[in-house]
Order: C-alpha cells, then sequence, then structure tokens
C-alpha cells in the first residue's frame, strides 16, 4: 500500500489503541505504550504537548531499550534540529535534511551498539 | 495479576468475558462549599470526572454515590439531576463518592470488537512479511495477552 495510506492507517490505530487501553485498564490513568505480534514490536512514546514517536523494531531488542531509544531521540534529535529550528513549522511534515541526516546517524549509532 | 479475560471469535464478536478487578472500592470525600475542584461531565450516561483532580479523584472516576446514597445513571437516590445538586450552593456541605464503574455489557461487546479491528490492522502495517496479530499489549499499568487458536 501506497505510504500516505499507511500514515493514515498507522495513525487511525494509535489513536483506537489509545482509547482502547484508556477504556479496558483497570486504572483510571493509563497510556498505550507497545504492542508486538510474532515478528516485531511497534513503540509508542508520547510527549505531554502531544507529538509521538513511533519505532518499529524485532523483537530481540527489549522493550525498556526502545523506549530509551525513543526518549533519547525526543531529546538528541527532535528538540535540538527540529524543535529548536525556527524555518520549520512543527505543523506539517519535517522538510529538514539536517533533521533526516542526525535521525540517520543517531539510529545507526543505536544500532552499532 | 489477572484483572479480565475476553475470549472473542473469528468474526470479533465477544463469546466470554470475566472481570476479577474488584479494587474498585470507591473514595468519599466530603466538599464543603461550592465550586468543587472537579469538572464533571455526563456524556456517557455516569457523571464521570473530566478534569482535575482532589485526593485520590482523577479522570476517569464517575460519581457512584452522593450524600451516601447510590445514584442510578444521572440522576441522585431522589430523582434529582446529580449535576444539578452538585453546581447548587445550598447543597454543600456535600459528599460524593467517586468510584471506577464496570465495564457495561455493551461497552464489553465493543471492547471486544474493538480489538480485533487492532489486532488484525497489526498484522497488516508489517514492516515484515507474513505476521501475525498482536501477541502483547503493554501499557503503563497492565500487560495484554492474545491467543489465537
Amino acid at each position: 500500500m501506497s505510504k500516505d495510506e499507511e500514515n493514515k492507517l498507522v495513525y487511525g490505530m494509535l489513536h483506537s489503541l489509545k482509547s482502547f487501553v484508556g477504556r479496558i485498564s483497570p486504572d483510571t490513568s493509563d497510556a498505550f505504550q507497545s504492542y508486538q505480534t510474532n515478528n516485531y514490536r511497534l513503540t509508542m512514546y508520547e510527549t505531554p504537548s502531544g507529538v509521538k514517536f513511533v519505532m518499529n523494531t524485532s523483537l530481540e531488542l527489549p522493550l525498556q531499550a526502545t523506549r530509551d531509544i525513543l526518549h533519547s531521540l525526543y531529546k538528541e534529535v527532535y528538540v535540538e534540529y527540529a524543535v529548536k529550528n525556527h524555518m520549520l513549522s512543527l505543523q506539517t511534515p519535517i522538510n529538514s535534511d539536517l533533521f533526516k541526516d542526525k535521525l540517520e546517524a543517531f539510529i545507526h549509532s543505536k544500532m552499532r551498539e | 495479576m489477572i484483572y479480565s479475560v475476553f475470549i472473542i471469535n473469528k468474526a470479533g464478536g465477544r463469546i466470554y468475558d470475566e472481570d476479577f478487578a474488584h479494587n474498585r472500592q470507591g473514595e468519599e470525600i466530603t466538599f464543603p462549599t461550592h465550586p468543587i475542584p472537579l469538572v464533571l461531565s455526563s456524556d456517557t450516561g455516569k457523571v464521570m470526572v473530566k478534569f482535575g483532580a482532589s485526593g485520590n479523584v482523577k479522570p476517569g472516576h464517575s460519581v457512584t454515590a452522593v450524600n451516601k446514597q447510590p445514584v442510578s445513571g444521572l440522576y441522585t437516590a431522589n430523582d434529582k439531576p446529580i449535576l444539578d445538586v452538585i453546581n447548587d450552593p445550598a447543597s454543600y456541605p456535600l459528599t460524593i463518592t467517586f468510584g471506577r464503574t464496570k465495564a457495561s455489557a455493551n461497552e464489553k461487546l465493543m471492547l471486544a470488537s474493538i480489538f480485533h479491528s487492532l489486532f488484525a490492522i497489526a498484522a497488516q502495517i508489517s514492516p515484515v512479511e507474513q505476521s501475525s496479530g498482536i501477541k502483547e499489549l503493554h501499557t503503563e499499568k497492565f500487560t495484554l495477552r492474545c491467543f489465537q487458536t
């Protein structure tokens, strides 16, 4: 399926997951973190400002490690190269080569660990 | 600790469910005057806390009793709309009991079919070919496990 369709599906899925978790949880304030199937894990990290970081990984990587990666990604890449870049509007898709390069470098450094 | 079990059939309909979570004890708070530090909403058929906190009461809790008398739906035991009683300064001091109400049978049906769809979509958006549906789902406070026959 096309990238656009896939994005819409993922976004709709996340939205439904959030409300599903909110209702089925035995505790009143709960938040969806991740799910796994037989060959991948989807992890979501949401900031208090509503920005959601979603990552698909293989199952070998432990759950806490993926959450830490997403948190570091937010702190070291998104805040530094997307938020602090005044040329970017965070309401439209991010169109910055610098951000893209820094993101790729970050992911490669994490994969080497 | 097991909180609940659902059994869902091939078409996504709930066949069986059981709820083991028993810690739905309410928190009773006596408010001395109007207004109270909670924003309440009634759109789900129950009076629920939408915003604000007081003691252990947080968004998601519903009003289960007013002045120690159990409520039914949006009305008190004396058939007065709960929100009217709460918004009337003359009702104070007022004792309200909050708790997490059990999901209704209809809600459980909805939850089962929602999960069925999420399970199927997870298999479709897989970055790897040929994925199964959701096997485990983690949240801050609980884990959901699914076994498909």
